[in-house]
């Protein structure tokens, strides 16, 4: 029996599924009684509970004011910026909290020990968050392309309207005075969150975003006028539909979910032509290689940073690099170049 | 939807806890599997109970109980958007956040990093993709709870796995094995 009956059913076999349920399986719900709340609390209950209360709240009271720690990060300005309005010229160090602004200059900014930021010019910027679990950009306008190895969600910049969560990757982000901007991902992924809503973008990917919160994510290598429709605030489905290729139907699928429906349809009858003419996958043999061996091997930590950095999914370009985060130039030069082919 | 969880539903909106109860059981691993796909586990099992709880002060404003997976669902995804808003961090240092390179043994950590990967695919696909691979939940019965066409259901397992599989390598593994 084929592997999608497996998937879908149980029925048959499929040994990199049943490896992967195994492994994923202590994550699963662990199931308890709910504790639903009682119609009416008993007066002795409320006793103890506002005794514990007032301990509680004691405690916090007379316990010392957490003092933040004094974290700045290295910054390299190749020409002249300024630090809350004070020059920085050369090799020194950005604060916590502290504005730079990149004036004519670029800039490199290093970001405690997982990766580094290149700022362009005309780019306003400071340190919102730093720490073994987080850390944070304030991007208010300007560029800037990052090249992170650090594990998913460690790394984020916030704009005016959303934050570009780093999922293990190498991106670019532009964004203007008004908050609106695009983001454009070389290698890995990157989430962007409007506090509601996530879109992740995946490398050889760009999205853009303004005030309605994030677009829906495009090929970086779609076609000059798939990409021109996918910029508008409002696309031009006909240009869409004209200029999608097979790859590009899961970006139309996503787009139609957005649409009102009676423009949806046009964009999904689309779609599955694309997707019709894909070629259909043939079942695999299960004794080419031992299922665990086979998965463990691919699954082992000291592996995966490469298939984190470079995903092979659909969306990203073929030529991405293996090892994204020993090779930050390139990416820094593809990330500016998909922003500067977008910019207005 | 079967009449008994149609009965189960119009008794707790009525304030029967037993029957919520049962819908609980019934309803919780895909509420799990949803927080899953946007919290860390760690705090994605405690916000499976805070579901529940708001699910039952709202019950009452539920006018169609058919589409009580679809509400349920709502409230999950909802929820984690609150759980993500109250832990933003600020100015100050963010250090309190859970710790995701702990790992203590090899297993968990693959699972971690899988799990990473899971949580990076479009939502319809990691959110079907964990409710099977996590939760142990079959493809109709991912349709049942959760109000979905089962084709639906179907096309996301299969495109979720595809991507899935090409994120961790596995299809290239694949390729050269059949070759």
């Amino acid at each position: 029996m084929s592997e999608l009956d497996y998937l879908w059913d149980k029925k048959g076999s499929d040994p990199e599924v049943a490896e992967l349920e195994r492994l994923l399986s202590p994550l699963a719900h662990r199931p308890l009684p709910p504790s639903l709340p009682p119609r009416r609390l008993a007066r002795r209950t409320w006793l103890v509970g506002g005794a514990v209360g007032v301990a509680v709240v004691a405690l916090f009271l007379l316990r010392a004011p957490p003092k933040p720690r004094l974290v700045a990060w290295p910054v390299s300005v190749h020409g002249q910026a300024s630090k809350d309005g004070h020059t920085l010229t050369g090799e020194s160090q950005l604060p916590l909290g502290a504005w730079l602004d990149t004036g004519s200059s670029h800039a490199r900014l290093q970001i405690a020990d997982i990766g580094a930021v290149e700022l362009e010019p005309g780019t306003l910027v400071r340190i919102v968050a730093s720490g073994p679990a987080r850390h944070e950009l304030q991007l208010e306008h300007g560029a800037l392309t990052a090249t992170i190895t650090a594990a998913p969600r460690i790394f984020a910049v916030r704009t005016k309207h959303l934050v570009a969560i780093d999922l293990g990757c190498a991106f670019g982000l532009r964004v203007d005075a008004g908050g609106a901007g695009q983001l454009a991902v070389t290698a890995g992924a990157v989430a962007l969150s409007d506090g509601k809503h996530e879109v992740a973008v995946q490398a050889g990917s760009q999205c853009g975003f303004d005030e309605r919160g994030a677009g829906t994510p495009y090929f970086t290598d779609a076609t000059p006028g798939f990409r021109a429709a996918m910029e508008e605030r409002s696309p031009t489905l006909s240009v869409l539909i004209r200029e999608a290729r097979l790859k590009d139907a899961a970006v139309l699928r996503e787009l139609a979910q957005k649409l009102p429906a009676d423009q949806r349809a046009d964009l999904l009858r689309r779609a599955s032509e694309l997707e019709k003419s894909e070629p259909k996958l043939e079942p695999k043999a299960d004794t080419k290689l031992a299922p665990k061996v086979k998965v463990k091997t691919k699954l082992s930590p000291t592996v995966a940073p490469a298939t984190v950095g470079a995903p092979k999914v659909d969306l990203a370009p073929r030529t991405v690099p293996t090892a994204p985060n020993t090779a930050p130039d390139p990416l820094h030069h593809d990330a500016r170049k998909s922003l500067e082919q977008s910019a207005p | 939807m079967s009449e008994s969880v149609l009965h189960w539903i119009l008794a707790a909106r009525a304030g029967d806890e037993r029957a919520f109860a049962q819908l609980h059981a019934r309803y919780a691993k895909m509420v799990h599997a949803l927080l899953l796909a946007r919290l860390p586990p760690s705090e994605a099992e405690d916000q499976v109970q805070e579901v529940f709880l708001i699910a039952w002060k709202k019950l009452g404003q539920l006018d169609d109980p058919h589409v009580f997976g679809g509400w349920l669902s709502t409230i999950a995804r909802n929820r984690a958007v609150d759980y993500h808003r109250a832990h933003r961090p600020t100015e100050m240092l963010s250090d309190q956040l859970p710790d995701i390179h702990a790992a203590s043994s090899t297993d968990v950590a693959d699972a971690r990093h899988v799990l990473a990967l899971v949580q990076t695919l479009p939502e319809a696909y990691r959110e079907t993709l964990l409710m099977r691979l996590v939760e142990g939940m079959s493809g109709p019965e991912i349709a049942e709870v959760t109000g979905l066409e089962p084709g639906s259901v179907r096309i996301n397992l299969h495109r979720g796995m595809k991507l899935l599989r090409e994120k961790l390598g596995l299809g290239d593994v694949a390729a050269t094995g059949g070759a």
